[in-house]
Protein backbone atom coordinates (compact mmCIF):
# COMPACT_ATOMS: atom_id res chain seq x y z
CA UNK A 1 0.00 0.00 0.00
CA UNK A 2 1.56 2.85 -0.85
CA UNK A 3 -0.80 5.72 1.01
CA UNK A 4 1.84 5.82 4.01
CA UNK A 5 3.04 9.39 1.86
CA UNK A 6 -0.29 10.74 2.43
CA UNK A 7 0.11 10.96 5.89
CA UNK A 8 2.27 13.38 7.35
CA UNK A 9 5.18 11.60 6.28
CA UNK A 10 7.81 13.43 7.62
CA UNK A 11 5.92 13.97 11.04
CA UNK A 12 5.84 9.90 11.13
CA UNK A 13 9.67 9.68 10.69
CA UNK A 14 10.62 12.14 13.10
CA UNK A 15 8.50 10.75 15.39
CA UNK A 16 9.44 7.00 14.98
CA UNK A 17 13.08 8.63 15.29
CA UNK A 18 12.12 10.54 19.04
CA UNK A 19 10.98 7.30 20.13
CA UNK A 20 13.88 5.51 19.30
CA UNK A 21 16.55 8.37 20.34
CA UNK A 22 14.30 8.12 23.64
CA UNK A 23 14.66 4.21 24.31
CA UNK A 24 18.85 5.49 24.59
CA UNK A 25 18.38 6.78 27.78
CA UNK A 26 17.17 3.02 28.96
CA UNK A 27 19.27 1.04 27.55
CA UNK A 28 22.81 2.86 27.73
CA UNK A 29 22.85 1.32 31.59
CA UNK A 30 23.60 -2.30 29.80
CA UNK A 31 26.13 -0.34 27.52
CA UNK A 32 24.10 -0.15 24.59
CA UNK A 33 23.34 3.58 22.66
CA UNK A 34 22.43 3.76 19.31
CA UNK A 35 23.90 6.65 16.84
CA UNK A 36 22.11 9.05 14.77
CA UNK A 37 22.69 7.39 11.58
CA UNK A 38 22.29 3.86 12.80
CA UNK A 39 18.59 5.49 14.34
CA UNK A 40 18.06 6.41 10.83
CA UNK A 41 18.69 2.91 9.32
CA UNK A 42 16.53 1.14 11.45
CA UNK A 43 13.52 3.70 10.64
CA UNK A 44 14.38 3.14 7.09
CA UNK A 45 14.41 -0.73 7.89
CA UNK A 46 11.11 -0.50 9.47
CA UNK A 47 9.63 0.58 6.42
CA UNK A 48 10.95 -2.14 4.12
CA UNK A 49 10.40 -5.00 6.54
CA UNK A 50 6.44 -3.08 6.67
CA UNK A 51 6.12 -3.62 3.17
CA UNK A 52 7.75 -7.25 2.74
CA UNK A 53 5.80 -8.79 5.30
CA UNK A 54 2.47 -7.01 4.07
CA UNK A 55 1.77 -4.65 7.14
CA UNK A 56 1.18 -1.26 7.72
CA UNK A 57 1.86 0.30 11.06
CA UNK A 58 0.78 4.10 12.54
CA UNK A 59 2.55 5.65 15.15
CA UNK A 60 6.41 5.09 16.06
CA UNK A 61 6.13 1.51 15.15
CA UNK A 62 7.51 -1.52 17.51
CA UNK A 63 11.52 -0.76 17.68
CA UNK A 64 10.82 0.78 21.29
CA UNK A 65 9.40 -2.46 22.31
CA UNK A 66 12.21 -4.33 20.82
CA UNK A 67 14.65 -2.34 22.49
CA UNK A 68 13.60 -2.32 26.18
CA UNK A 69 13.05 -6.07 25.74
CA UNK A 70 16.22 -7.04 23.87
CA UNK A 71 18.45 -4.36 25.28
CA UNK A 72 19.68 -6.73 28.54
CA UNK A 73 20.20 -9.45 27.00
CA UNK A 74 23.53 -11.19 27.32
CA UNK A 75 23.93 -11.62 23.27
CA UNK A 76 23.62 -8.32 22.79
CA UNK A 77 26.60 -5.88 22.48
CA UNK A 78 27.26 -2.76 21.04
CA UNK A 79 28.96 -3.76 18.22
CA UNK A 80 26.43 -5.62 17.00
CA UNK A 81 23.41 -4.26 18.49
CA UNK A 82 22.04 -2.32 15.66
CA UNK A 83 22.59 -5.04 13.09
CA UNK A 84 20.57 -7.18 15.59
CA UNK A 85 17.74 -4.77 16.02
CA UNK A 86 17.16 -4.66 12.56
CA UNK A 87 17.00 -8.36 12.00
CA UNK A 88 14.36 -8.84 15.45
CA UNK A 89 12.53 -6.13 13.51
CA UNK A 90 12.18 -7.62 10.58
CA UNK A 91 11.61 -11.14 12.24
CA UNK A 92 9.08 -9.88 14.42
CA UNK A 93 6.67 -8.19 11.61
CA UNK A 94 7.17 -11.11 9.15
CA UNK A 95 5.82 -13.77 11.89
CA UNK A 96 3.59 -11.26 12.92
CA UNK A 97 1.93 -11.73 9.49
CA UNK A 98 2.57 -15.78 9.07
CA UNK A 99 0.92 -16.41 12.71
CA UNK A 100 -1.81 -14.88 11.31
CA UNK A 101 -1.45 -11.81 13.95
CA UNK A 102 -2.44 -14.81 16.61
CA UNK A 103 -0.23 -13.18 18.71
CA UNK A 104 -0.44 -9.49 20.69
CA UNK A 105 3.02 -7.36 20.35
CA UNK A 106 4.07 -8.51 23.70
CA UNK A 107 3.27 -11.88 23.29
CA UNK A 108 5.63 -12.59 20.10
CA UNK A 109 8.22 -10.04 21.82
CA UNK A 110 8.11 -12.34 24.74
CA UNK A 111 8.20 -15.66 22.93
CA UNK A 112 11.23 -13.94 20.74
CA UNK A 113 12.99 -13.25 23.78
CA UNK A 114 12.84 -16.25 25.32
CA UNK A 115 14.33 -18.45 22.49
CA UNK A 116 16.53 -15.53 21.81
CA UNK A 117 18.16 -15.27 24.77
CA UNK A 118 17.80 -19.75 25.18
CA UNK A 119 18.28 -22.20 22.76
CA UNK A 120 18.77 -19.42 19.84
CA UNK A 121 21.59 -18.12 22.02
CA UNK A 122 21.92 -15.04 20.78
CA UNK A 123 21.41 -15.49 16.74
CA UNK A 124 18.51 -14.20 15.43
CA UNK A 125 18.93 -16.39 12.11
CA UNK A 126 18.28 -19.51 14.41
CA UNK A 127 15.35 -17.94 16.01
CA UNK A 128 13.53 -16.51 12.64
CA UNK A 129 14.64 -20.16 11.03
CA UNK A 130 13.54 -22.30 13.28
CA UNK A 131 11.76 -21.32 16.60
CA UNK A 132 9.47 -18.74 15.14
CA UNK A 133 8.88 -20.44 11.36
CA UNK A 134 7.40 -23.41 14.15
CA UNK A 135 5.52 -20.72 16.40
CA UNK A 136 3.67 -19.70 13.09
CA UNK A 137 3.15 -23.25 11.54
CA UNK A 138 1.40 -23.73 15.02
CA UNK A 139 -0.42 -20.78 15.09
CA UNK A 140 -1.89 -21.13 11.58
CA UNK A 141 -2.76 -24.66 13.32
CA UNK A 142 -4.33 -23.45 16.36
CA UNK A 143 -2.01 -24.40 18.72
CA UNK A 144 -1.02 -22.54 22.00
CA UNK A 145 2.66 -21.58 22.49
CA UNK A 146 2.19 -20.48 26.30
CA UNK A 147 0.02 -23.76 26.88
CA UNK A 148 3.22 -25.85 28.61
CA UNK A 149 1.22 -29.23 27.29
CA UNK A 150 1.27 -28.20 23.83
CA UNK A 151 4.87 -25.92 23.68
CA UNK A 152 6.67 -29.42 23.37
CA UNK A 153 10.43 -28.80 22.73
CA UNK A 154 9.09 -25.41 21.31
CA UNK A 155 11.45 -23.51 23.72
CA UNK B 1 -7.26 2.88 -1.18
CA UNK B 2 -7.56 6.24 -2.91
CA UNK B 3 -10.16 4.75 -5.28
CA UNK B 4 -12.62 4.69 -2.51
CA UNK B 5 -12.65 8.51 -3.26
CA UNK B 6 -15.36 8.89 -5.91
CA UNK B 7 -13.11 11.21 -8.03
CA UNK B 8 -15.99 12.33 -9.72
CA UNK B 9 -16.47 14.73 -6.19
CA UNK B 10 -13.04 15.74 -5.53
CA UNK B 11 -10.26 17.46 -7.30
CA UNK B 12 -6.79 15.59 -7.05
CA UNK B 13 -5.68 18.07 -4.26
CA UNK B 14 -8.59 17.40 -2.46
CA UNK B 15 -8.58 13.78 -2.81
CA UNK B 16 -5.50 13.60 -1.21
CA UNK B 17 -6.43 16.14 1.65
CA UNK B 18 -9.55 13.60 2.56
CA UNK B 19 -7.20 10.73 2.60
CA UNK B 20 -5.03 12.06 4.97
CA UNK B 21 -7.54 12.86 6.96
CA UNK B 22 -9.05 9.36 6.54
CA UNK B 23 -5.59 8.05 7.45
CA UNK B 24 -5.47 10.03 10.57
CA UNK B 25 -8.96 8.07 11.17
CA UNK B 26 -7.90 5.16 10.66
CA UNK B 27 -4.72 5.22 12.84
CA UNK B 28 -7.04 5.89 15.50
CA UNK B 29 -9.85 2.87 14.59
CA UNK B 30 -7.02 0.52 14.17
CA UNK B 31 -5.76 0.80 17.51
CA UNK B 32 -9.41 0.34 18.82
CA UNK B 33 -9.46 -2.57 16.28
CA UNK B 34 -6.46 -4.42 18.16
CA UNK B 35 -7.25 -2.96 21.44
CA UNK B 36 -3.73 -0.80 21.77
CA UNK B 37 -2.00 -5.05 21.56
CA UNK B 38 -0.57 -4.42 17.97
CA UNK B 39 1.08 -1.68 16.80
CA UNK B 40 0.77 -3.05 12.73
CA UNK B 41 -1.96 -4.92 11.26
CA UNK B 42 -1.48 -6.45 7.62
CA UNK B 43 -2.76 -4.06 4.65
CA UNK B 44 -5.63 -6.38 3.95
CA UNK B 45 -7.15 -5.62 7.51
CA UNK B 46 -6.28 -1.67 7.28
CA UNK B 47 -7.77 -1.82 3.86
CA UNK B 48 -11.43 -3.08 5.32
CA UNK B 49 -11.13 -0.98 8.22
CA UNK B 50 -10.52 2.05 6.34
CA UNK B 51 -13.82 0.70 3.45
CA UNK B 52 -15.62 0.30 6.75
CA UNK B 53 -14.89 3.80 8.12
CA UNK B 54 -15.42 5.89 4.92
CA UNK B 55 -19.08 3.54 4.30
CA UNK B 56 -19.95 4.95 7.73
CA UNK B 57 -19.15 8.27 7.20
CA UNK B 58 -20.94 8.23 3.96
CA UNK B 59 -24.24 6.93 5.11
CA UNK B 60 -24.04 9.96 7.69
CA UNK B 61 -23.72 12.42 4.95
CA UNK B 62 -26.33 10.70 2.35
CA UNK B 63 -28.76 10.37 5.71
CA UNK B 64 -28.75 14.22 6.31
CA UNK B 65 -28.12 15.29 2.64
CA UNK B 66 -24.42 16.73 2.98
CA UNK B 67 -22.17 16.94 0.24
CA UNK B 68 -19.30 14.92 0.74
CA UNK B 69 -16.99 17.88 0.18
CA UNK B 70 -17.92 19.11 3.91
CA UNK B 71 -15.53 15.92 4.90
CA UNK B 72 -12.72 18.03 4.32
CA UNK B 73 -13.07 20.54 6.97
CA UNK B 74 -15.55 19.23 9.27
CA UNK B 75 -14.12 16.51 12.60
CA UNK B 76 -14.72 13.22 11.55
CA UNK B 77 -15.16 11.69 14.64
CA UNK B 78 -18.90 12.67 15.09
CA UNK B 79 -19.82 11.91 11.46
CA UNK B 80 -18.44 8.51 12.14
CA UNK B 81 -20.11 8.78 15.49
CA UNK B 82 -23.30 9.34 13.81
CA UNK B 83 -23.46 6.94 10.63
CA UNK B 84 -22.91 4.22 13.27
CA UNK B 85 -26.34 5.44 14.91
CA UNK B 86 -27.67 5.28 11.84
CA UNK B 87 -26.34 1.92 11.01
CA UNK B 88 -27.51 0.29 14.56
CA UNK B 89 -31.13 1.28 13.45
CA UNK B 90 -30.74 0.21 9.85
CA UNK B 91 -29.43 -3.69 11.58
CA UNK B 92 -32.92 -3.69 13.42
CA UNK B 93 -34.72 -2.60 10.30
CA UNK B 94 -33.00 -5.09 8.19
CA UNK B 95 -33.02 -7.49 10.77
CA UNK B 96 -36.85 -7.40 10.64
CA UNK B 97 -37.48 -7.00 6.47
CA UNK B 98 -35.50 -10.57 6.75
CA UNK B 99 -37.99 -11.77 9.35
CA UNK B 100 -40.61 -11.02 7.24
CA UNK B 101 -39.04 -12.51 4.04
CA UNK B 102 -38.76 -16.26 6.21
CA UNK B 103 -42.73 -15.29 7.06
CA UNK B 104 -43.23 -15.16 3.36
CA UNK B 105 -41.10 -17.39 2.07
CA UNK B 106 -43.18 -19.24 -0.61
CA UNK B 107 -43.75 -23.26 0.15
CA UNK B 108 -41.17 -24.23 -2.61
CA UNK B 109 -38.38 -25.84 -1.54
CA UNK B 110 -35.10 -25.12 -3.65
CA UNK B 111 -31.68 -25.27 -1.98
CA UNK B 112 -30.13 -21.66 -3.23
CA UNK B 113 -33.39 -20.05 -1.57
CA UNK B 114 -33.04 -21.73 1.95
CA UNK B 115 -28.89 -21.18 2.11
CA UNK B 116 -29.38 -18.05 1.40
CA UNK B 117 -31.84 -16.85 3.68
CA UNK B 118 -30.01 -18.56 6.52
CA UNK B 119 -26.82 -17.03 5.43
CA UNK B 120 -28.37 -13.40 5.73
CA UNK B 121 -29.80 -14.36 9.57
CA UNK B 122 -25.83 -15.46 10.26
CA UNK B 123 -24.59 -12.06 8.66
CA UNK B 124 -26.65 -10.32 11.24
CA UNK B 125 -25.42 -12.25 14.10
CA UNK B 126 -21.77 -11.59 13.51
CA UNK B 127 -22.43 -8.05 11.44
CA UNK B 128 -19.87 -5.58 12.71
CA UNK B 129 -21.02 -2.19 12.16
CA UNK B 130 -17.95 -0.61 13.99
CA UNK B 131 -15.13 -1.83 11.92
CA UNK B 132 -16.76 -4.29 8.91
CA UNK B 133 -19.52 -1.98 8.29
CA UNK B 134 -19.08 -2.57 4.58
CA UNK B 135 -19.44 -6.37 4.46
CA UNK B 136 -21.61 -7.80 2.73
CA UNK B 137 -23.69 -11.36 3.88
CA UNK B 138 -20.95 -13.76 1.95
CA UNK B 139 -23.62 -16.65 1.49
CA UNK B 140 -25.99 -14.90 -0.93
CA UNK B 141 -26.17 -17.45 -4.07
CA UNK B 142 -29.76 -17.11 -4.22
CA UNK B 143 -30.05 -15.49 -8.44
CA UNK B 144 -33.56 -12.59 -8.15
CA UNK B 145 -35.40 -11.63 -10.86
CA UNK B 146 -33.54 -8.29 -10.53
CA UNK B 147 -29.92 -8.38 -9.21
CA UNK B 148 -29.48 -5.33 -6.30
CA UNK B 149 -26.35 -3.32 -7.30
CA UNK B 150 -22.80 -4.26 -6.52
CA UNK B 151 -22.03 -0.41 -5.75
CA UNK B 152 -24.30 -0.77 -2.89
CA UNK B 153 -22.76 -1.98 0.34
CA UNK B 154 -22.84 -3.62 3.32
CA UNK B 155 -26.58 -3.05 4.96
CA UNK B 156 -27.83 -0.78 1.80
CA UNK B 157 -27.16 -4.13 -0.09
CA UNK B 158 -29.14 -6.52 1.98
CA UNK B 159 -31.51 -4.51 2.76
CA UNK B 160 -31.77 -4.13 -1.26
CA UNK B 161 -31.67 -7.55 -1.41
CA UNK B 162 -34.25 -8.24 1.02
CA UNK B 163 -36.59 -5.98 -0.47
CA UNK B 164 -36.19 -7.99 -3.66
CA UNK B 165 -37.08 -11.30 -2.00
CA UNK B 166 -40.05 -9.98 -0.56
CA UNK B 167 -41.62 -8.16 -3.39
CA UNK B 168 -40.67 -12.14 -5.41
CA UNK B 169 -42.61 -13.68 -2.52
CA UNK B 170 -45.36 -11.62 -2.48
CA UNK B 171 -45.53 -12.22 -6.20
CA UNK B 172 -45.50 -16.21 -5.92
CA UNK B 173 -47.72 -16.04 -3.62
CA UNK B 174 -50.45 -14.82 -6.00
CA UNK B 175 -49.85 -18.27 -7.80
CA UNK B 176 -51.25 -21.79 -7.08
CA UNK B 177 -48.22 -23.43 -5.08
CA UNK B 178 -48.93 -26.44 -7.12
CA UNK B 179 -48.90 -24.97 -11.03
CA UNK B 180 -45.78 -23.02 -9.99
CA UNK B 181 -44.09 -26.27 -8.68
CA UNK B 182 -45.37 -28.11 -12.44
CA UNK B 183 -43.55 -25.17 -14.10
CA UNK B 184 -40.47 -25.38 -12.60
CA UNK B 185 -40.13 -29.14 -13.01
CA UNK B 186 -40.62 -28.27 -16.75
CA UNK B 187 -37.61 -26.09 -16.48
CA UNK B 188 -35.26 -27.88 -14.20
CA UNK B 189 -36.75 -31.39 -12.68
CA UNK B 190 -34.65 -30.92 -9.55
CA UNK B 191 -35.93 -27.37 -9.19
CA UNK B 192 -35.23 -28.18 -5.75
CA UNK B 193 -31.12 -28.25 -5.91
CA UNK B 194 -31.14 -26.42 -9.46
CA UNK B 195 -29.47 -23.21 -9.32
CA UNK B 196 -32.78 -20.58 -10.32
CA UNK B 197 -35.20 -18.21 -9.53
CA UNK B 198 -38.15 -19.48 -8.40
CA UNK B 199 -40.48 -16.27 -9.42
CA UNK B 200 -38.75 -16.05 -13.27
CA UNK B 201 -40.33 -18.71 -14.63
CA UNK B 202 -44.49 -18.57 -13.56
CA UNK B 203 -44.03 -14.41 -13.94
CA UNK B 204 -42.68 -15.13 -17.60
CA UNK B 205 -45.22 -17.34 -18.19
CA UNK B 206 -47.97 -14.95 -16.61
CA UNK B 207 -46.62 -12.49 -18.82
CA UNK B 208 -47.10 -14.58 -22.08
CA UNK B 209 -50.90 -15.48 -20.95
CA UNK B 210 -51.47 -11.87 -20.70
CA UNK B 211 -49.70 -11.04 -23.95
CA UNK B 212 -51.87 -13.76 -25.89
CA UNK B 213 -54.70 -11.64 -24.12
CA UNK B 214 -55.40 -14.44 -21.36
CA UNK B 215 -55.47 -13.82 -18.15
CA UNK B 216 -52.19 -13.42 -16.39
CA UNK B 217 -53.27 -15.75 -13.59
CA UNK B 218 -52.81 -18.45 -15.54
CA UNK B 219 -49.19 -20.08 -15.90
CA UNK B 220 -50.10 -22.75 -18.23
CA UNK B 221 -49.53 -22.00 -21.67
CA UNK B 222 -50.81 -23.72 -24.77
CA UNK B 223 -49.12 -23.91 -28.33
CA UNK B 224 -51.92 -21.92 -29.63
CA UNK B 225 -51.22 -19.06 -26.91
CA UNK B 226 -47.25 -19.43 -27.82
CA UNK B 227 -48.51 -19.04 -31.69
CA UNK B 228 -50.21 -15.91 -30.76
CA UNK B 229 -47.66 -14.31 -28.77
CA UNK B 230 -45.06 -14.93 -31.89
CA UNK B 231 -47.32 -13.46 -33.93
CA UNK B 232 -48.30 -10.22 -32.02
CA UNK B 233 -44.17 -9.07 -31.54
CA UNK B 234 -42.98 -10.76 -34.56
CA UNK B 235 -43.37 -8.13 -37.23
CA UNK B 236 -43.37 -5.13 -34.68
CA UNK B 237 -40.37 -2.74 -33.26
CA UNK B 238 -38.18 -2.97 -30.64
CA UNK B 239 -39.90 -0.40 -28.70
CA UNK B 240 -43.19 -1.15 -29.36
CA UNK B 241 -42.53 -5.10 -28.01
CA UNK B 242 -40.97 -2.90 -25.25
CA UNK B 243 -44.39 -1.26 -24.47
CA UNK B 244 -46.38 -4.68 -24.77
CA UNK B 245 -44.23 -6.39 -22.25
CA UNK B 246 -44.73 -3.89 -20.15
CA UNK B 247 -48.11 -3.50 -20.56
CA UNK B 248 -48.59 -7.60 -19.84
CA UNK B 249 -46.63 -7.07 -16.71
CA UNK B 250 -49.17 -4.62 -15.37
CA UNK B 251 -52.16 -6.06 -16.44
CA UNK B 252 -50.51 -9.38 -14.54
CA UNK B 253 -50.27 -7.05 -11.76
CA UNK B 254 -53.94 -5.82 -12.19
CA UNK B 255 -54.87 -9.59 -12.10
CA UNK B 256 -52.69 -10.76 -9.20
CA UNK B 257 -54.30 -7.84 -7.40
CA UNK B 258 -50.70 -6.61 -6.67
CA UNK B 259 -51.36 -2.85 -6.16
CA UNK B 260 -47.79 -1.74 -4.31
CA UNK B 261 -46.19 0.54 -6.80
CA UNK B 262 -42.82 -0.83 -5.99
CA UNK B 263 -43.33 -4.41 -6.39
CA UNK B 264 -45.39 -2.93 -9.99
CA UNK B 265 -42.25 -1.33 -11.08
CA UNK B 266 -40.28 -4.73 -10.21
CA UNK B 267 -42.27 -6.41 -12.16
CA UNK B 268 -42.06 -4.23 -15.01
CA UNK B 269 -38.47 -3.92 -14.77
CA UNK B 270 -38.59 -7.27 -14.63
CA UNK B 271 -40.58 -7.08 -18.12
CA UNK B 272 -37.99 -5.43 -19.64
CA UNK B 273 -35.41 -7.62 -18.83
CA UNK B 274 -37.29 -10.34 -20.95
CA UNK B 275 -36.95 -7.97 -24.45
CA UNK B 276 -33.45 -9.34 -25.48
CA UNK B 277 -34.18 -12.82 -25.10
CA UNK B 278 -37.93 -12.07 -27.04
CA UNK B 279 -36.28 -10.54 -29.33
CA UNK B 280 -33.50 -13.57 -29.74
CA UNK B 281 -36.72 -16.22 -29.33
CA UNK B 282 -38.38 -14.61 -32.34
CA UNK B 283 -35.19 -14.21 -34.81
CA UNK B 284 -35.10 -17.74 -34.46
CA UNK B 285 -38.87 -18.22 -34.61
CA UNK B 286 -39.39 -19.96 -31.20
CA UNK B 287 -40.71 -18.65 -28.31
CA UNK B 288 -41.64 -21.88 -26.51
CA UNK B 289 -38.18 -22.20 -24.61
CA UNK B 290 -39.02 -18.53 -23.27
CA UNK B 291 -42.90 -18.90 -22.54
CA UNK B 292 -42.87 -22.35 -21.83
CA UNK B 293 -45.88 -24.38 -22.46
CA UNK B 294 -47.22 -27.89 -22.48
CA UNK B 295 -45.82 -29.02 -18.91
CA UNK B 296 -49.16 -29.77 -17.41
Amino acid sequence: MDDNRLLPLQQQLIAAHQEVRECNGYSQQFGLTLSEPEITELVACREEALRASGRIEFGGGILPKLIRAFCDSPYIEQDNYATTLAELQEAFYYFKTEARDRFSDDELIEFMVTVFNGRAQGSAEYLSGTSLEALARYARSGFDPFDPEEAGDLF
Amino acid sequence: MTELIPSNLFSEADAQLLMSRLLSLLARQTERYTMGESTSVTVETAQELLASLWHTLTVAMDESHTPYTRLLRDDLLPVVKRGQTILQDRLVKTKRLWEGVCQTAPGIQNFYYVDTLRGIGDYFQHYDLYFFAHQKPPRIDYPLLMPVSESLQGLSYTEQYLKHMLAENLILHQFETAEVIRLLKAVALDYQGFYLNLCEQPLTNAIGSALSGEDGRALHLSHTAQKRIAETMQNIGHEKRQQLLRASALSVCDDLKITDNWVREYMTSFADSLLPRLDTALDAGDVSHLFIGSYK
